[in-house]
This record gives structure tokens, C-alpha cells and sequence, in this order.
């Protein structure tokens, strides 16, 4: 057989006989084939018996009570938290809520800086 | 309700009563609709009793052969059947919806007419199929089972051995032709008259350990038993003739379901009813018993919901229906209440079976997994006939989960570890009859294997392992090779289910093909 037909040879692909398949069949057993699992987080748990000091699903979090229903209503709104789910816990919005506590901080900063600035200058007048 | 109440009153009229006067106590019913006690038991049991002429010739138009659509966890998926129909009308038993399509005035008319309702599988053609002589599909899948020693159910729609038997003679035609093709068949039955009749039972002499009958008995008194099995012989009937099979060689086993709280467990004069009928089996030869608590169907054609209603009448629980319901999964087309209601008669049954040394199966999927082998039949794991059950189903699976659990080694399983081959090669709508044009074009591509698959992937299903078992099967992950979820065993004990936390938003992230 020369190297042309041999390459031809190993691109066909093996057609499976009835008889093959029927061999390949197995119902005596089941196997127990390898796995690479990637692992759910907070899909399935055991709920804790104290929750005091355990990471929830792996992560941080916070709790906010609202004394006011207004104050809730705005805040609800404006982390678009849907309340409609049949179970509670949807997936918050908490980018939005990072992005905000580091722009007020910056906001923050920014003023002391200038405050500070400001400070300065009238210090370096007076003198 | 005018219309019917009139109805009721006419017959009420007509027909005594007073059988039904104890229950009256208890229902209340009547009293409400301001009828004579007693009056909706009677019109109900005129429903249970109804009866059809067999013509002199049943139409061989009917194809008895199909696949369970229980094979997810049946270690004996094919199923065969010999007539379209039974003469028995058990109060609880599904094959009743056969007429769901049919209204009552159809039914009438046909019992009126004389036309004959059931149809009969024609021998030749069962030879045909035993003769490995088919070519389509289905049949191609059944022989991959079947020929690696797979055993069939007979009887799995209506009685194999009930009055139709007896007017057409079917079985005699066609026991010779299972053992001329060497065919292991589980039969299913209440047919203790038949069954006694030396012509029948000389049909299993020659191969006797090719067979193996499963009596289906639920109640340990005869009068009882009478009343919910309409028609059908009484148990100290049924226990003879499994005595006289056993004594032939033919093995035998209990199907103790569907387990009736009141009924099944005890009565007055009877505190221990359950225990004395699995000891009469023991006696009688059975070496295994099949236990599974009722389940309710939703689907109810209304002469079902006739038949229910004088069921829970004769448990002495008028209001089951509506208790059994509140504590089930509302998802579930049918109904199977709690394990937590469940759990201490199981265990109780489980003990005294294991006591008298017989084999333990359970079909009901709470507590599925103690049955002893992956098969809910009872069949043992080595065994020249009976030992080819399909390994290749959900009930394997929990099994051997549980086992490796106790061992100290947790196995995890992905659908490539019972993907039973069969399934993926026969249409969704060859095992589940698509019940729309609309659900027909949904389903005509997909593989009763791909329908299994989505089951398995889809947590909130509740056919799906996790709702199915109980939560017992849990969902721990996804894998990668193969994008399907992995589930791990984790055992029941009461007071769990209120402490496993399903989150219903975040499933669609581990469905098979999408994209995190």
C-alpha cells in the first residue's frame, strides 16, 4: 500500500456494523466514567445550623433592614432587585453597588483633597 | 349538581343501601346533599362494576408490545400485554384512564351496543417478535435487551390471567411460545382462579423456572379486598394458586402495592394485617416482596375519579384524596405524598421481609434506594433467568449510590455512567405518546434517550432524580466533559426536606449547552 492510500485509509472514517454496535452495547453494569467537575456554588447546601461567622456561598455579604418602606422602595429600585422570584435571594445587582460606594468615596476624597487644598492656600497666604 | 343529584336519587330509589351506613358515619356527604346514607357509594360502585359482552372473537388488531414509560427506573423496561384492556376494575388501578378519552356516554353507548371494547395481540405476531424476526425500531432496541438475557413484563396494562384469558385462551397459545424462544417473563397478576386450573398450570411444567409471577395482593381480607379489586379473585384465592406454582417450580414473589393506609395496614379486628399477609406469602412460596405506597393520579377520567372516591370510602378515609394531595409535590402528575408520611411503615415492612428472609424491592422512588438489588421486582443479582435485568436505570443508580455511601466511599454519577443505549435508539413518541399535534412537532426529533437526558439535567423536573427520590440524589455540580450534571448521595432522615435549600433562579445556569 503506498503512503497516498495508507493517508487516504486513516481519513475514512470506521463505519460501525450492527453487529459491532450490538457489541458496544452493555446493560450489565453502569460505568463509572471520568469526570471534570466544575462545583455549584449556593445551588444546592446544606443549610447551616448557626449562620453566625460562616461564609454564605463562598462569599461576603450584607444585610440592610429598612426601617422606612420608602427607603426601601428607593433603594430596591435602584439596584433594579426584582422581588417576583418565587424564592427570594435573586441575584443582586451588586457591581452597581461597589461602583457607587467607590464613586461617593472618590466624590469624598476628591473634596477633602480640595478642602485640604484650600487649607493650604489660606495658610500660605496669611503667612 | 341539580341534574346529578336528581340522578343520584333515582338510583337511590332503585337500590338498598345499607352496606354503606358505617362509612355514611365518617363521609358525611350523603347528609350534606341532604340524600339517603349511602347513596353516592352505591351510584359510585355501579361505576366500578360495569361490564362489557365479550364478542366470540376479540379483534387481533392490538399491538401488545411497547416500552414501559417507567424505563427511566425499570430494570425490565419491555412491556407486553394481550389484551387492549382487563375485567378486573381494581378501584385504584391506572389502566381505568384507558377510557380518558373516551366520555362516559361513548363508554355507554359501547356497553349498550355490545361492541366489543378490548382488542387482542395476535400470537403470530408475538412469535414473530419472540422469532427476532422484526425490523423496525422498537423491536430492534427490545433485542439488545433481550438478547443479552433481559427479561419482559406480561401483564403490565391488564391482567394476563383474568376473564379475558379465560373467554380467548390467549396464554395457552403463547406460554409455549416464550419457552420455545428460552424468553424469561415476569407475569403480573391477580388471577388466582385461573391460575389454579390444571390446564394453566400445566403450561408452566416444562420450563417452570423460566417464569416468575408477581402477585399483586394488598389487603390481607378477603371481604375487603372483595370491594377494592372489583371482580377480581379474593386473596386466600391468590395465595393457593401462588402456592400451587411454587410447587411446580414457578418462582413467586409479593407485590405488596399499592399499599392503602387503612386497607393494607391495618383494620378493625385486624391491628397487624400487613404482617400476616406478607407471612401467608412466605408461606406460599413468594421469595420476594415489591412494596409501593398509592399514588394519585391527576389525570382522572371522571369514572376514575368515581373509582377513587369509592376507595378512600372503603379505607375509611373519605378525605385521603385531599390530605394525600396537600402533603405532595403540586408539580407531579402523580401524586406520592411524603416521605416523612411514608417512612415508618416502609421501614416496618422492610424489617419483616428482611426477617422471613426474602428480598426486599421497593418501587415506590421514596426510599427506592433501599432496595436490596437495583431492581424493584425482587430479582436477585446472580441468577440463570432472572438475572439479565437491565443495569442501565435510575433505580442501579441509586442503589449503588446508597451502597458506596455506606461503604465510605461517595460515588458520583453523570448520565454517561446509565445512559441505557435502548432509549437512544427508539423516537420520545414510541414510549410517550405525544398528546397534541403541537407536542407531537415539539418531540418528533428527540430520542427517548435525549427526554431522559433533560430529565436528568433539569433539577426542577419532577420526573428529575433530585424531586423524583426525594432530594436524595443531589445535584453537586456540572461536568465538563460531558456538560451534564453530576449528583451525589446524600441520605434522608425526617426533618431534611426543611433543610435543603433549593434556589429556583439559578438552575438555567447549569442547563446542558448554554453558556455560562
Amino acid at each position: 500500500m503506498s503512503d497516498k492510500d495508507k493517508k487516504k485509509d486513516k481519513k475514512k472514517e470506521k463505519r460501525l456494523l450492527p453487529s459491532d454496535y450490538q457489541r458496544k452495547i452493555k446493560y450489565g453494569s453502569l460505568d463509572n466514567t471520568p469526570k471534570r467537575i466544575e462545583r455549584t456554588q449556593g445551588r444546592f447546601f446544606e443549610f447551616p445550623e448557626d449562620m453566625k461567622g460562616f461564609p454564605f456561598q463562598e462569599r461576603e455579604f450584607l444585610v440592610f433592614y429598612f426601617d422606612v418602606p420608602e427607603d426601601y422602595e428607593i433603594v430596591r429600585e435602584f439596584f433594579e432587585v426584582p422581588t417576583k422570584a418565587s424564592v427570594s435571594h435573586p441575584e443582586l445587582d451588586t457591581e452597581k453597588l461597589i461602583r457607587l460606594v467607590r464613586l461617593i468615596r472618590s466624590v469624598k476624597e476628591a473634596k477633602e483633597a480640595k478642602a485640604r487644598e484650600r487649607g493650604n492656600g489660606e495658610d500660605t497666604a496669611a503667612e | 349538581m341539580k341534574g346529578e343529584t336528581a340522578k343520584i336519587r333515582r338510583r337511590n330509589d332503585a337500590r338498598p343501601n345499607s352496606d354503606y351506613i358505617k362509612i355514611c358515619k365518617t363521609c358525611g356527604i350523603c347528609g350534606g346533599l341532604k340524600l339517603k346514607p349511602g347513596t353516592l357509594c352505591t351510584s359510585l360502585r355501579e361505576e366500578a362494576a360495569l361490564s362489557f359482552k365479550y364478542p366470540e372473537t376479540f379483534p387481533q388488531t392490538y399491538d401488545g408490545s411497547r416500552f414501559s414509560s417507567d424505563a427511566m427506573d425499570c430494570a425490565i423496561p419491555i412491556a407486553l400485554d394481550s389484551h387492549s384492556g382487563c375485567s378486573y376494575n381494581c378501584l385504584y388501578c391506572f389502566s381505568n384512564n384507558l377510557f380518558e378519552r373516551r366520555s362516559d356516554p361513548v363508554i355507554k353507548s359501547i356497553q349498550e351496543s355490545g361492541a366489543p371494547l378490548y382488542r387482542e395481540w395476535p400470537t403470530a405476531k408475538l412469535e414473530k417478535f419472540l422469532a427476532r424476526e422484526n425490523r423496525d425500531k422498537w423491536s430492534m432496541a427490545a433485542y439488545t435487551l433481550m438478547d443479552r438475557g433481559a427479561p419482559v413484563q406480561l401483564g403490565a396494562l391488564g391482567d394476563p390471567f383474568d376473564e379475558l384469558e379465560l373467554h380467548s385462551g390467549w396464554a395457552k397459545k403463547a406460554i409455549p411460545l416464550f419457552i420455545k424462544y428460552k424468553q424469561p417473563v415476569r407475569i403480573s397478576t391477580k388471577g388466582g382462579i385461573t391460575l389454579q386450573r390444571k390446564d394453566y398450570l400445566k403450561l408452566f411444567e416444562k420450563s417452570p423456572e423460566q417464569f416468575w409471577v408477581a402477585w399483586s395482593i394488598i389487603c390481607n381480607d378477603d371481604e375487603r379486598i372483595a370491594r377494592v379489586d372489583v371482580k377480581a379473585p379474593v386473596t386466600s384465592e391468590r395465595l393457593k394458586a401462588m402456592k400451587a406454582l411454587t410447587n411446580i417450580g414457578v418462582r413467586c414473589s409479593l407485590r405488596f402495592r399499592p399499599f392503602l393506609p387503612g386497607l393494607s395496614d391495618s383494620y378493625p379486628g385486624e391491628p397487624e394485617a400487613w404482617r400476616v399477609l406478607i407471612e401467608r406469602a412466605r408461606e406460599a412460596g413468594a421469595e420476594a416482596v415489591s412494596f409501593e405506597f398509592i399514588f394519585l393520579d391527576t389525570r382522572l377520567s371522571p369514572r376514575q375519579r368515581a373509582m377513587y372516591q369509592l376507595m378512600f370510602r372503603e379505607m375509611g378515609r373519605p378525605d385521603f384524596g385531599e390530605w394525600w394531595n396537600s402533603h405532595s409535590n403540586p408539580k407531579e402528575t402523580c401524586r406520592r405524598a411524603s416521605r416523612a408520611i411514608k417512612y415508618e411503615m416502609t421501614m416496618k415492612v422492610r424489617e419483616k421481609v428482611h426477617e422471613l428472609g426474602m428480598r426486599f424491592g421497593i418501587s415506590d422512588p421514596h426510599f427506592k434506594e433501599f432496595n436490596d438489588t437495583g431492581c424493584c421486582c425482587g430479582f436477585p443479582e446472580q441468577d440463570s433467568w432472572f438475572g439479565g435485568w437491565s443495569r442501565r436505570q435510575m433505580t442501579e443508580v441509586i442503589v449503588q449510590a446508597r451502597k458506596a455511601y455506606e461503604r465510605g466511599e461517595p460515588r458520583l454519577f453523570n448520565y454517561e455512567d446509565w445512559k441505557p443505549a435502548w432509549a437512544h435508539m427508539i423516537p420520545l413518541n414510541n414510549v410517550e405518546p405525544a398528546r397534541s399535534w403541537h407536542a407531537y412537532r415539539r418531540k418528533k426529533f428527540k430520542t427517548y434517550g435525549d427526554a431522559l437526558r433533560d430529565k436528568w439535567n433539569n433539577p426542577l423536573d419532577p420526573r428529575g432524580p433530585y424531586l423524583y427520590f426525594g432530594k436524595v440524589l443531589v445535584p453537586m455540580g456540572r461536568d465538563l466533559n460531558t456538560g451534564d450534571l453530576v449528583y451525589e448521595y446524600q441520605p434522608w432522615y425526617p426533618g431534611k426536606e426543611s433543610k435543603t435549600i433549593y434556589r429556583d433562579t439559578g438552575y438555567r445556569d447549569l442547563r446542558v449547552g448554554e453558556e455560562r
